[in-house]
């Protein structure tokens, strides 16, 4: 059937004064005023936040090019280092702890000869002074203890004893034959 | 072929006891020094007591004269003690020493010669010690008497024996060091090999640190061997043609190039002191190379940080 024009016109105003119940409308006003605030719209400081928060938030990149960064200073740093204090294996032959107490020993064993021979050779006690002076340098490196102790009393007896006992001998018996 | 680098393992040994052997004796032969050291000091008090005794005015003549011969009793007895230390000391090092394979004989006729030597010489001190303690006729003349035998003999026979001896010890002992030089040498060189090979360096430096010690290292070995020869030829109780010869060689090549080291007259004394002059020389010479090598040693090892860039 068709709808007359005055029909129509009866039924929208109807739907004009469609509102809701005072009743309705005041519980919902209630309801929406109390509801808690978004999270995000309040200052960061006042709430707690864990590292694996953080890994989980977009901070992640940067603690992983900053580690791998400091790693990689790292094993530079060590391998420069290592290098330096390892060389003792990489040149075997050029060891100075091991050449410093060779040339000790030898020292020693020399002045022990020079000695009994007797042989006033000044130029080859001032030698002696220079490699004795060289290789105290690199005493503090040297761990061996026997050694270093042994050869410093060996060098301190040899310089005060006589080196030729016999002209000394020779000369007091002479004293006593006059 | 596992027993083959067996066999070549022991050899790398061999350096190894020949340090050994020189670490080892070393303090016994600082034992020895200091014996005879301090017995010298204890004897030169004792002559200053001696000398303070002869200058008191306080002590009565008689007592004096007591005083003085029981003084002089006592000094001559340790100053015979003294010299039977010097011998027996000599003697343990030419004992101790290993001669060298080549000449070995003549080596060995060079050594019993001297022994034979220390041994009178030992005899003779005892008998000097009993005219000075045990002969009842004892006086102070006597004692001055023999102080002066004793010096006659000491410096004229026994003195020179000792010193040949030692000097024997002293070249076989550097031929030694010098093994153990060498060995040091080539460990440096498989080092500096590595590090021209893998191009760790561009400056020469080290390269020519590495030649200047080769060379002085020979250097040092051929004086040694010079020594070892001069003792071989004149040091042999029995002289052939061929060590005259040698001697008269040596004699005239360092006249003609040093007018220092050669006496003028050719008397036997004279020719003596001009081969001691010479051994001394070449084993100063010898040992001064050595200390010289190790003295570069020192600058590569330390330095060598400075040359790796």
């Amino acid at each position: 059937m068709k709808m007359k024009n005055d029909q129509l016109k009866g039924l929208l105003q109807e739907f004009r004064r469609i509102t809701p119940r005072a009743e309705f409308s005041r519980e919902s006003r209630t309801l929406i005023i109390a509801r808690k605030p978004n999270i995000s719209t309040i200052q960061p400081h006042t709430v707690s936040v864990t590292w694996a928060q953080r890994l989980r938030t977009g901070a992640f990149n940067t603690i992983r090019i900053g580690s791998f960064v400091a790693v990689a200073t790292a094993i530079i740093l060590i391998s420069f280092y290592a290098t330096r204090e390892l060389s003792p294996l990489l040149l075997p032959g050029l060891n100075t702890q091991r050449i410093t107490a060779e040339a000790q020993m030898l020292n020693s064993a020399m002045n022990i000869e020079l000695n009994n021979l007797g042989y006033f050779n000044t130029s080859s006690q001032e030698s002696t002074n220079a490699l004795e002076q060289l290789s105290q340098k690199q005493l503090n490196h040297l761990n061996d203890t026997i050694i270093k102790s042994e050869v410093k009393e060996l060098n301190q007896a040899v310089a005060s004893s006589t080196p030729t006992s016999s002209t000394d001998l020779n000369s007091l018996i002479q004293e006593l034959s006059k | 072929m596992n027993y083959l680098l067996h066999y070549k393992k022991i050899w790398l040994l061999v350096p190894v006891f020949i340090y050994m052997s020189i670490a080892l004796t070393m303090p016994q032969a600082h034992a020895q020094q200091t014996t005879v050291t301090s017995q010298l000091t204890h004897i030169k008090d004792q002559v200053q007591q001696l000398f303070e005794l002869q200058d008191s005015t306080t002590i009565p003549e008689q007592q004096k004269e007591l005083q003085e011969f029981r003084l002089r009793q006592q000094i001559l007895t340790n100053i015979i003690t003294a010299a039977k230390q010097q011998v027996a000391d000599a003697r343990s090092r030419l004992q101790d020493a290993t001669l060298p394979q080549d000449n070995n004989e003549t080596w060995k006729n060079i050594r019993d010669t001297i022994l034979a030597g220390f041994d009178r010489a030992n005899e003779y001190y005892g008998y000097a010690y009993d005219r000075v303690n045990h002969d009842s006729s004892v006086t102070t003349a006597l004692l001055k008497n023999v102080a002066r035998d004793i010096e006659q003999e000491k410096t004229t026979v026994i003195d020179p024996l000792i010193k040949q001896a030692h000097t024997i010890v002293a070249a076989l002992t550097v031929q030694n060091m010098l093994q153990i030089g060498d060995d040091r040498l080539e460990k440096i060189r498989l080092d500096v090999q590595k590090i021209y090979e893998q191009k760790l360096t561009k400056s020469k430096a080290l390269q020519n640190l590495f030649d200047t010690a080769s060379s002085t290292l020979g250097q040092a070995h051929r004086a040694d061997q010079n020594a070892q020869e001069i003792i071989l030829h004149s040091y042999t109780p029995q002289p052939n043609a061929s060590d005259t010869q040698y001697i008269d060689d040596l004699y005239t090549n360092t006249a003609s190039s040093t007018a220092s080291t050669t006496p003028q007259d050719t008397t036997q004394e004279s020719r003596l002191s001009f081969i001691e002059k010479l051994l001394q020389k070449n084993i100063t010479d010898a040992i001064t190379g050595i200390k010289s090598v190790y003295d570069t040693f020192l600058e590569m090892s330390s330095n060598v940080k400075n040359y790796l860039k």
